[in-house]
């Protein structure tokens, strides 16, 4: 057998082909007096190709939507106004009209070019974009408004994260959704609410019914 | 360059939409890793909504060091960690059901023989194969997501392919014998 083996990174290395000539040269030379080597690289080979060939797993549409429409809102530091409560009717033509002003101000400031100006246009634009998703993702959804968020009855609070809170209980049935604040809304009854959330843990994730 | 950057640019200024077509660029990249490391769909696709979550809230934090896909397999391998352990507490205190023997989640579990044998790895040899080889991430990134030095995440990579090849029960004519 060839005087000494070579390490496991190595023998990756000579598989990846990330070594140089010489180092390639001696590896393979090694491996021709050496069974156990050779049976690494060999392994080496087999696992590679077993997952290379196995094709990526998809995501099921449905529950992309499902998730996207949990996402919660998220506090923007930056944003200079905020409408406090947006009735989901309007929010199309205020979404359009928005937009047509944060063009308006954008194409305008490219002429002058005030630092300010340009920041709020981008807002602007963004504030637009925002409600337009909102708006159309409220489209084919059985779940509640987040602004009916705290209308509800506490039911208890338990440990998070709320995602998976949510998840539990539309595996119970309950349809529920991540409020903006973090807290979970369930629709149904209440029973049946702390019924599903029996075996979770205290924490800091309210969880209303309504 | 970041293929997304200018859509990350635009989800941090809370651009929903960007976010969206950030999630349908790699959407079937998280499900994958979350779903080769945990072995069953629908844990999965509770660690993907737990992940995603977690980056749009994140998103303002994160400032470009490492590429966002990078930086999004992060978050997974985390949230697939995190759904790991919440599964198994449970299980501990509730003995099985017989009468309840997860039927509906049956078909849930990854069937084949790949996920069997990955099933049977160190998670940490799971998730630096899939990186590697399903996904197609250099040794560097994997180090950087993973928070190990590539050296370990090299012999991970070694480790898993080999363990993996002799679970599937291929490439090996007999016994093993040290190095
Ligand atoms: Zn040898």
């Amino acid at each position: 057998m060839a005087e000494k083996h070579p390490n496991e990174l190595e023998l990756l290395s000579f598989v990846e082909e990330e070594l140089s000539a010489d180092e390639r040269q001696e590896v393979a030379e090694h491996l021709v007096a050496c069974r156990s080597c050779s049976q690494h690289v060999r392994r080496l080979e087999a696992g590679r190709g077993a997952l290379r060939a196995s094709p990526l797993l998809e995501l099921p549409e449905e529950r992309r939507r499902e998730i996207l429409a949990a996402l919660p809102e998220r506090r923007e530091p930056r944003r200079s106004f905020r409408p406090l409560k947006r009735a989901l009717v309007i929010a199309a033509p205020v979404a359009a009209a928005a937009a047509l002003v944060g063009v308006f101000v954008l194409g305008g400031t490219q002429l002058g070019g005030g630092g300010d100006a340009d920041e709020a246009a981008r807002e602007g634009a963004a504030t637009a974009a925002e409600m337009q998703a909102e708006a159309e993702d409220s489209g084919g959804v059985e779940e509640a408004a987040p602004e009916a968020a705290h209308a509800g009855e506490l039911v208890r609070s338990v440990e998070g994260p709320a995602a998976e809170v949510v998840n539990l209980l539309r595996r119970e049935g309950i349809p529920a959704v991540v409020d903006p604040g973090g807290s979970v809304t369930a629709q149904g009854a209440l029973a049946d609410v702390r019924a599903a959330l029996l075996g979770r843990p205290a924490g800091d994730v309210a969880v209303y019914v309504r | 360059m970041d293929p997304d950057e200018l859509l990350v640019r635009r989800a941090q200024r809370g651009e929903r939409f960007a976010f969206e077509q950030l999630v349908e660029r790699h959407e079937h990249r998280l499900y994958t890793l979350a779903a080769r490391t945990l072995g069953s769909r629908e844990d999965a696709a509770d660690a993907v909504q737990e992940a995603l979550v977690r980056a749009w809230l994140a998103l303002p934090k994160f400032r470009g060091d490492a590429r966002f896909s990078t930086w999004l397999y992060r978050i997974v391998v985390n949230a697939a960690h995190d759904v790991r352990a919440k599964r198994r507490e449970p299980a501990a205190e509730e003995p099985p059901d017989p009468a309840d023997p997860r039927d509906r989640f049956a078909e849930q579990e990854l069937s084949g023989e790949l996920q069997r044998a990955l099933n049977g790895l160190d998670e940490s040899y799971r998730v630096a194969v899939v990186l590697y080889d399903v996904l197609g991430c250099s040794y560097a990134e994997i180090a950087e997501l993973t928070g190990v030095p590539e050296g370990t995440v090299k012999s991970r990579i070694f480790r898993g392919r080999g363990e993996l090849a002799e679970r599937l029960g291929t490439a090996v004519e007999e016994t093993e014998s040290k190095t």
